[in-house]
């Protein structure tokens, strides 16, 4: 592949993307393709050296923030019309709830999974509470009945120790949902960007 | 290694490259390789970054009868670099500590 070539297909990839970025990148790559040319390389080895193209515009997109992903790939290629305005502004009651419904919906999914976590940490502290109550509790007990004092000892023992285990718990599934979020954005990207391979 | 960190890692790699003088794409590249692997496709994005973040700046030079990118440091890439430093300090020790000999 010549170096115009790989240059093509990448604009071709990373169609849509505002100007300044997509200059930009283009450069990015054009000059790394010159550096190797000057050292000493040929022009089919230089390019062959970054990989294929449309995987570099991939990996590029997948850097953008979501917000600009979603207005490169929804851009409309042609002035809105007045009747499709008129269409929109009148059908308003239908897709603005509707569409407004399915993000509160999605919205909600994702917080319900953080509300999990957010229990489970406040089940935890609570047990961790009460092992030190009962606990501490025990002191007065010693001198009235000390089979209690015994028993409230005890009690308060095992709620610490099911606290201590319950926190790494919390601890590794907080991490586990903070990965699992990062993973669904990445998701989320790649299927924007998938779309707009498939309409080309 | 732990991809954050790694990408916490690169960023700094890229600042100590060009913390003595301007260096451009190739170069840099060339220049950390010794230490860490960085594709041009991974320098991208991070230069970028950097670039936002205010820690470089990025300005053009003919070079051969054609333009080549230069990157140069800002102060705020240099406090980024000295903050850096302070932290692995004590990283350091923590590691001393875990890989003493029994």
């Amino acid at each position: 592949m010549t170096k115009s070539e790989f240059l093509e297909k990448l604009k071709s990839g990373l169609h849509g993307l505002p100007d300044k970025e997509l200059k930009s990148s283009l450069e990015y790559y054009g000059e790394m393709i010159d550096e190797r040319i000057e050292s000493g390389l040929s022009e089919e080895d230089a390019v062959a050296q970054l990989g294929d193209p449309e995987t570099v515009a991939r990996e590029i997109l997948l850097d953008l923030p979501l917000p600009t992903l979603i207005k490169q790939n929804y851009k409309r290629k042609s002035p809105w019309t007045a009747w499709e305005i008129v269409l929109l502004v009148l059908g308003s009651p239908l897709w603005l709830s509707l569409g407004l419904t399915a993000v509160a919906l999605v919205f909600t999914l994702y917080a319900l999974l953080w509300v999990v976590v957010a229990v489970l940490w406040t089940v935890d502290i609570a047990v961790g509470v009460a092992g030190l109550a009962g606990f501490l509790s025990a002191f007065p007990l010693l001198l009235s009945s000390f089979p209690n004092a015994l028993f409230n000892f005890g009690l308060g023992i095992l709620c610490a120790g099911v606290a201590v285990v319950g926190f790494f718990g919390c601890l590794a599934l907080t991490k586990l949902f903070y990965k699992l979020s990062i993973r669904i954005l990445k998701q989320i990207k790649s299927m924007i960007i998938r779309r707009n391979q498939r309409d080309e | 290694m732990d991809i954050q960190m790694k990408r916490g890692l690169l960023d700094v790699c890229v600042l100590a490259a060009i913390k003595n003088q301007d260096s451009y794409g190739y170069q840099i590249i060339k220049d950390i390789a010794p230490y860490a692997t960085v594709s041009e496709s991974t320098l991208y994005p991070i230069l970028r970054r950097l670039e936002g973040a205010e820690m470089l700046t990025v300005y053009s030079r003919e070079h051969n009868g054609r333009l080549r990118k230069y990157y140069h440091i800002t102060k705020k890439g240099k406090e980024r670099l000295a903050a850096f430093r302070e932290e692995w300090q004590e990283i350091m020790q923590i590691y001393n500590f875990v890989s003493r000999q029994e």
